[in-house]
């Protein structure tokens, strides 16, 4: 363990990043070319500090890396932060793919990059403190901020409908999250402190943890996003320029499931158990309803989008089952979606910037000219299926024995969904890549470039890493999984 | 004895002395003074500053102890201190970022800042009452001042119309407030808030005829405060004055008003807090309400601001009317951050102006970012911190109205005032929409004066870096606003 703050470290350097790309000034071309450069250093130091973290990670339960400032004596808020093996994996997650988000916007991002690059940093910033973030009321302040970069990327970058998908998304998130703010005011001064670590001891009375948990879960709910409060997530995928799409579906998705993987399950345990159907029905009915929502989409993004949905309705499913496999399955799944949902939209943005459609009907006979773009689809299509040896099956395979744990009819539910989402992503693989190719446009593609390569050749690593050798991963956040079920069993029995 | 007392307490009128005698000297210097009318003006604005920031050093030198004089009229205390501070810097800053639009709009008159002052000294008078006659002075020659400033632009329809308006309407109030004084006395035998305060009222007289007086009394307050339902003529009052007069009303006399509402309810009638504590929850949630819906459609900047003021007030009606030593705090942080965020929103409003043309329309802050990149990201900021979006201070300012809220146990009260700031969250995104997301139809450039820059910027910084002060302001407030120890 080290004495330097390095959690701060990984939130102020992208600001700090940001700040310096501000100050950039002369020559249009330089200034992109500088920006982008200092944009590109800034999150890689980051990343690297957070593989310093992961490799210096006690792999103890509870939380390490703790720094501690008093914020607020009158308010009781402190700027608290420390992570354990669940929060250290997002916060790993998070600095690993923004660097592939900003290599991707490499060349899609013409205009006002400077901006672009400041908010990413912001983001980056914001996402990490949001996971590290050991107060509620300061893990509140990072979930809420996140709002204000993520509506400018989609409104300003995005496409024709850009200012109404950015609109959706900002009042979808802001609703949900202020019913949170109040839940968080009522946790606080009920229980005496926003320190998290000492909420996750506290005993929150029967009748008041019923009212709590509805408050919480509207906000996560919105975020993860579950049926029926998704309807914002495909709009805002269609319109957010290719990074955003990655940036959204790979980290900011995963901020719903961590905020009940930390909040909702552990604090509010009987409440978590009380409305544990209600989660289920709700999770089969974003694995089964989306799916088929997914089969007829016409636009790959949309596509991929309702199939999010499909695959967080496994997490949350997971999640509530309070058993050992299903949570473990759920992070994982979270990471694993975090790493395939970022490479499709890579990929169809790969496909966007030479043909600058989305339709599926445009397509068709890619393999013919891009046949290493197939080959490299080919995997990120199966991890999304979740074919063994690749990071989507562990994920469903753990999340559906917890699932068959607690009900056969929900794992058969479960179970069916994977066969559509098998279903729906050859279909769209079949039709893209296969076929004739009757659009023109296709026999004048290009094949991937050595940037592109750089993009994808990290990402397929990290699939078959997860995929193959999870326990590399599990161990991490064991002990801190096995503490919550075990909690969770001593208080739901009491 | 009585005499010698008297002369005593006049020390806790010489702020207001000051000024008065200020003023005195100004009228005859405004009307005889010659010279061009540029230059006229930008001396009467430094000459008008000059005589505030004077009264504030001598209201800051004064003594800060709780004292009553003059028959227990006058009050004076921490929190008079406070507020009487806070509406002399708003008024200053608002006469130094009026001053290009001044020139603009040829409003040379130097009944101007004469007006401005004696609303002033109206506000001071009304923060230092303990006593409804007291009150009352200071109430009317505030008014009295604003009507003729609403109508100050001769020459203009909308102006004139805005006065007569705010004047009718205005009187009305006055009568009410007249009206439920009458009662009152006629219940109690007194006037005064320190007696009333001394278990004059309780719960048992608790008969229709006290009911009818507060909400007289109370309504003619809200109608200042230009709280739901009695709103109907800020929109309009907004939009037809003159923009620097808009720029005061949002802001000064708002808090004095809020400071008398403060000693009213919570001196005064505190015994009966049963009776009226519904009724201002109700004001609060309904002004919340009506601020958010009107808002979304306006496409006058003016009148959006107008229904900004009205939901804000209602977020601190929210906190009043709990009764509590932390409704009164909450109350008391809302309103300076209020006061900062609404002034720097002006300063950026009285900005805007193309070809010697004030830009009031939304629509055509179109590509801000682009042109004018510094005034954009100021605004913004102030737009998103009165959206309530952390880590701004208005996160923090309605963070502490729920807080209070809740620790009252009206649960569902802050869920719906919550949904209420989702609802006003998006006209305010709306214009940060309009600044980042769209085309411009051409690029031109603001030109302002430094001052008005600077306070723009000093704004947007304060209520960005909010967090990191937050600490001490809300512990200084805290202090302060336990000058009335419930």
């Amino acid at each position: 363990m080290t004495s330097w703050p390095i959690l701060s470290l990984m939130i102020f350097i992208p600001l700090f990043g940001a700040f310096f790309i501000s100050l950039i000034d002369g020559d249009e071309r330089i200034v992109i070319k500088n920006t982008k450069m200092v944009a590109m250093w800034t999150s890689i130091v980051v990343f690297i500090l957070s593989i310093f973290v992961w490799i210096n990670f006690p792999r103890s339960s509870g939380f390490h890396f703790i720094e501690e400032v008093t914020l607020f004596s009158s308010l009781g808020i402190s700027y608290r932060l420390g992570i354990d093996g669940i929060s250290m994996l997002f916060v790993a997650l998070s600095a690993f793919l923004i660097p592939i988000c900003i290599l991707a916007s490499w060349k899609s991002i013409k205009f006002r990059v400077k901006e672009y690059m400041i908010l990413f940093l912001l983001l980056e910033s914001l996402l990490i403190g949001t996971f590290c973030a050991l107060d509620l009321l300061l893990f509140y302040i990072f979930f809420e901020a996140l709002l204000i970069p993520m509506f400018l990327i989609i409104g300003i970058w995005g496409g024709p409908r850009r200012v109404y998908a950015a609109f959706k998304f900002f009042l979808y998130t802001l609703a949900g999250s202020v019913l949170f703010l109040i839940a968080i005011i009522v946790m606080g001064y009920s229980s005496g402190t926003f320190d998290i670590r000492e909420l996750l001891e506290h005993n929150f009375p029967y009748q008041l943890q019923l009212l709590l948990w509805p408050a919480l879960f509207a906000s996560f709910a919105v975020k993860t996003p579950m049926w029926p409060f998704h309807t914002w997530l495909p709009d805002a995928h269609v319109e957010a320029p290719t990074a955003g799409s990655v940036i959204l579906a790979g980290v900011l998705l995963k901020v719903g499931g961590y905020g009940f993987v930390r909040f909702s399950i552990p604090m509010l345990p009987n409440a978590s158990d009380y409305y544990a159907p209600l989660v289920f029905i709700l999770g089969v009915i974003a694995i089964i309803y989306t799916s088929l929502v997914a089969l007829m989409q016409k636009d790959m993004k949309k596509l991929i989008a309702y199939s999010s949905v499909a695959h967080m309705g496994y997490v949350t499913i997971g999640l509530f089952t309070f058993k050992q496999e299903g949570i473990d399955g759920a992070i994982i799944q979270m990471l694993s979606h975090g790493l395939v949902s970022a490479a499709l939209f890579l990929c169809i943005g790969v496909l966007y910037e030479r043909m600058h459609t989305r339709m599926i009907s445009d397509y068709g006979g890619v393999v013919k000219n891009m046949p290493k773009f197939s080959l490299v689809f080919m995997v990120f299509m199966l991890a999304s299926i979740g074919v063994p040896g690749t990071s989507g099956f562990v994920g469903e395979l753990l999340v559906l024995i917890a699932a068959y744990k607690v009900s056969g009819y929900l794992a058969f539910a479960t179970g069916l969904g994977m066969i559509l989402g098998a279903a729906y992503m050859l279909w769209l693989y079949k039709r893209v890549i296969f076929g004739v190719a009757e659009n023109k446009n296709v026999k004048n593609l290009i094949d991937i470039d050595k940037r592109e390569y750089v993009i994808f050749v990290p990402i397929i690593i990290g699939v078959f890493w997860l995929g193959i050798y999870p326990e590399s991963f599990s161990i991490e956040f064991r002990e801190s999984v096995v503490n919550l079920v075990n909690s969770i069993n001593n208080r739901v029995l009491n | 004895m009585n005499l010698l007392s008297n002369i005593l307490d006049i020390n806790l009128v010489f702020p207001e002395i000051f000024l008065s005698l200020w003023l005195l000297v100004f009228i005859p210097l405004g009307v005889y003074s010659g010279g061009d009318k540029e230059t006229r003006q930008s001396y009467f604005t430094i000459f008008s500053i000059i005589g505030l920031l004077g009264t504030l050093l001598i209201i800051l030198m004064g003594d800060y102890k709780a004292a009553r004089g003059f028959y227990d009229l006058i009050v004076n205390d921490r929190l008079v201190v406070f507020l009487k501070s806070l509406v002399i810097l708003a008024g200053v800053i608002v006469l130094i970022i009026s001053e290009k639009y001044r020139t603009l709009k040829k409003l040379y008159l130097f009944e101007y800042p004469v007006l401005i002052l004696f609303s002033i000294l109206g506000m001071l008078v009304m923060l230092s009452s303990n006593d409804f006659i007291t009150l009352y002075l200071g109430l009317e020659l505030q008014s009295l001042s604003l009507y003729v400033l609403a109508a100050i632009k001769k020459d203009s329809l909308k102006s004139s119309e805005a006065g007569l308006k705010y004047f009718i309407l205005g009187a009305l109030a006055s009568g009410f407030f007249l009206f439920g004084v009458s009662l009152l006395f006629g219940i109690t035998g007194t006037t005064s808030f320190t007696i009333l305060s001394s278990n004059l009222l309780s719960p048992e007289n608790n008969s229709l005829l006290l009911i009818l007086s507060i909400v007289l009394i109370l309504s003619s307050i809200a109608f200042k405060l230009s709280i739901a339902p009695f709103h109907m003529w800020t929109p309009d009052v907004y939009e037809g004055a003159p923009t620097s007069v808009t720029a005061f009303f949002a802001v000064v006399p708002k808090i004095a008003a809020i400071g008398v509402l403060m000693r009213i309810l919570y001196i005064a009638l505190i015994d009966i807090h049963d009776v009226w504590n519904q009724l201002i929850l109700i004001l609060g949630i309904l002004s919340i309400f009506v601020g958010a819906f009107g808002a979304l459609l306006q496409i006058n900047i003016k009148r959006l601001m107008a229904y900004s003021a009205i939901s804000n007030i209602g977020y601190i009606f929210l906190a009043l009317s709990l009764g509590s030593q932390l409704g009164l705090e909450a109350s008391l942080i809302y309103i300076t951050v209020y006061t900062v965020s609404a002034l720097g929103s002006f300063a950026f409003i009285l900005s805007m102006e193309k070809d010697n043309i004030m830009l009031n329309n939304i629509s055509s802050f179109a590509g801000l970012s682009k042109s004018n990149p510094f005034y954009a990201i100021c605004f913004s900021i102030i737009l998103l911190s009165l959206a309530g979006l952390p880590p701004l201070a208005g996160f923090i300012a309605k963070f502490y109205i729920f807080k209070a809220v809740i620790m009252a146990d009206f649960l569902w009260i802050a869920v719906i005032g919550i949904m209420g700031s989702v609802i006003s969250a998006y006209y305010y995104l709306n214009i940060v929409k309009v600044m980042y997301l769209d085309e411009a139809e051409e690029l031109f450039t603001i030109e302002s004066k430094k001052s008005v820059k600077f306070i723009l910027f000093i704004s947007a910084v304060l209520i960005f870096t909010f967090l990191i002060y937050a600490d001490s302001l809300i512990n200084f407030l805290s202090y302060i606003s336990k000058a009335i120890i419930l």
